[in-house]
């Protein structure tokens, strides 16, 4: 328990990952599942920057003529990284969905897969 | 059934398997008496695979979640310094270091926009190449995409909106600009503040209203901007590349730590990262909304 308790941000990520992966599985609806990929995205980044964590440490910014205890700088440099692939990529798919929407007149899943299977008859 | 009450907890979306959906593929077109039984059978499959599939689904998600918080109980205590493989010695040297040998007080900037400057090219590219996609997916078509202008030509401007963001844009710019021109002094940088503006731009121009064909920045100069930073951002840091590696000293001063004009190379790349992340930002906005 106490384990679990000192480790509380990797687990709430791990709980936010699934709830993503959950969305993207089980929604039918295209924006639904782009959230849902969000929703994955931030855990990812939860746990990165939970790791850089460190006790009694001072955010990365040089404090001059101070001795202090600094985080880890390298999991906040690779979340920026991962957030701006995360931007570029929701960017992406939402066109798609967008597209997919203009010639089918549907955001869900199903729908556009019968659709396009009607288009193929 | 109970992976049907867990369905309809997590989106209330199951009337649409059955109300409206047929009514999109039914009205379709007309269909022999055939073609409806086969079409009904086909649903029946349907609804049943998808039941299983919602319970395949949570079953799967149930042993990740399980899996996963028990390789996190192995991970090394949160916020431990001793036996954590994750402070190496890359990290000691960039804590030790990086503040005399870039000039920038912002750690996180020194690693970002000078040891790993390539890398965050890399990035910028990513972000010019998502919107290329999103222009080629719904700028370029067949036929000449126009900007719409305008679903009520007569409807006012919304004035609470209006007189709101009059007053508050200067602000968001200038806090834009704050964050990106002190990237390497404090949090934030170009990305940051790069996305900030975007969203302040996405502001006005949804406050502009919508009874007008022209936009606050078109797509077209929005990538011609980006260009050129994209550009300016290779340029440098390849010159800078050139000149370490053959030994010459070709650098701007790195400057005292936490001065606003130091860490020599930072504080250009950090404004052409911006103004690329901010030109993403309200082109992808402008044509989600205005293209057709």
């Amino acid at each position: 328990m106490e384990a679990l308790l000192s480790m509380r941000y990797e687990i709430t990520s791990v709980v936010l990952f699934s709830i993503g992966f959950m969305t993207l599985l089980l929604h039918p609806n295209l924006i639904k599942k782009i959230i849902g990929l969000n929703i994955m995205d931030t855990a990812v980044y939860l746990f990165l920057a939970a790791s850089g964590y460190i006790d009694g440490g001072y955010a990365p910014v040089l404090r001059p003529g101070e001795d202090v205890v600094y985080i880890n700088p390298l999991p906040s440099s690779l979340v920026l990284t991962g957030i701006v692939v995360s931007m570029s990529v929701t960017a992406l798919l939402l066109a798609l969905a967008l597209r997919l929407y203009r010639k089918y007149n549907s955001l869900d899943l199903d729908v556009i897969v019968l659709l396009a299977k009607q288009g193929k008859e | 059934m109970a992976d049907f009450s867990l369905r309809k907890w997590l989106d209330g979306e199951q009337r649409l398997l059955d109300g409206e959906r047929s009514a999109v593929l039914d009205t379709a077109r007309p269909k022999p008496p055939q073609a409806v039984r086969r079409r009904q059978r086909h649903r029946g499959y349907l609804r049943r695979w998808r039941r299983f599939y919602a319970v395949l689904a949570v079953v799967t998600c149930l042993m990740l979640i399980v899996a996963l918080a028990v390789t996190v109980l192995y991970l090394p205590r949160y916020g431990a310094v001793e036996d954590n493989p994750t402070l190496n010695g890359v990290v000691e040297y960039y804590l030790r270091r990086s503040a005399e040998e870039t000039g920038a007080a912002n750690f996180v900037a020194a690693v970002v926009f000078a040891y790993r400057a390539m890398d965050t090219f890399g990035e910028a590219v990513v972000i010019f190449a998502a919107t290329a996609a999103v222009i080629y997916l719904l700028y370029i078509t067949d036929r000449p995409v126009q900007l719409r202008p305008a679903r009520a030509p007569k409807s006012p401007r919304n004035q609470i909106l209006w007189q709101t963001v009059r007053l508050l844009f200067p602000y968001i710019a200038m806090y834009a600009l704050y964050m990106i021109c002190n990237g390497h002094t404090s949090p934030g940088g170009g990305f940051a503040g790069g996305a900030i503006l975007g969203g302040g731009l996405i502001l006005w121009d949804v406050a502009l209203g919508e009874d007008r064909r022209e936009t606050i920045l078109s797509p077209e100069r929005a990538v011609r901007a980006m260009v050129v930073c994209l550009g300016l951002y290779a340029v440098l840091k390849g010159v800078s590349f050139f000149a370490g590696a053959n030994g010459m000293d070709w650098h701007l001063p790195t400057g005292a730590p936490g001065h606003i004009l130091s860490g020599g190379l930072i504080l250009p790349l950090n404004i052409c990262v911006g103004v690329i992340t901010a030109g993403c930002v309200i082109t992808a906005y402008v044509l989600f909304t205005r293209a057709e």
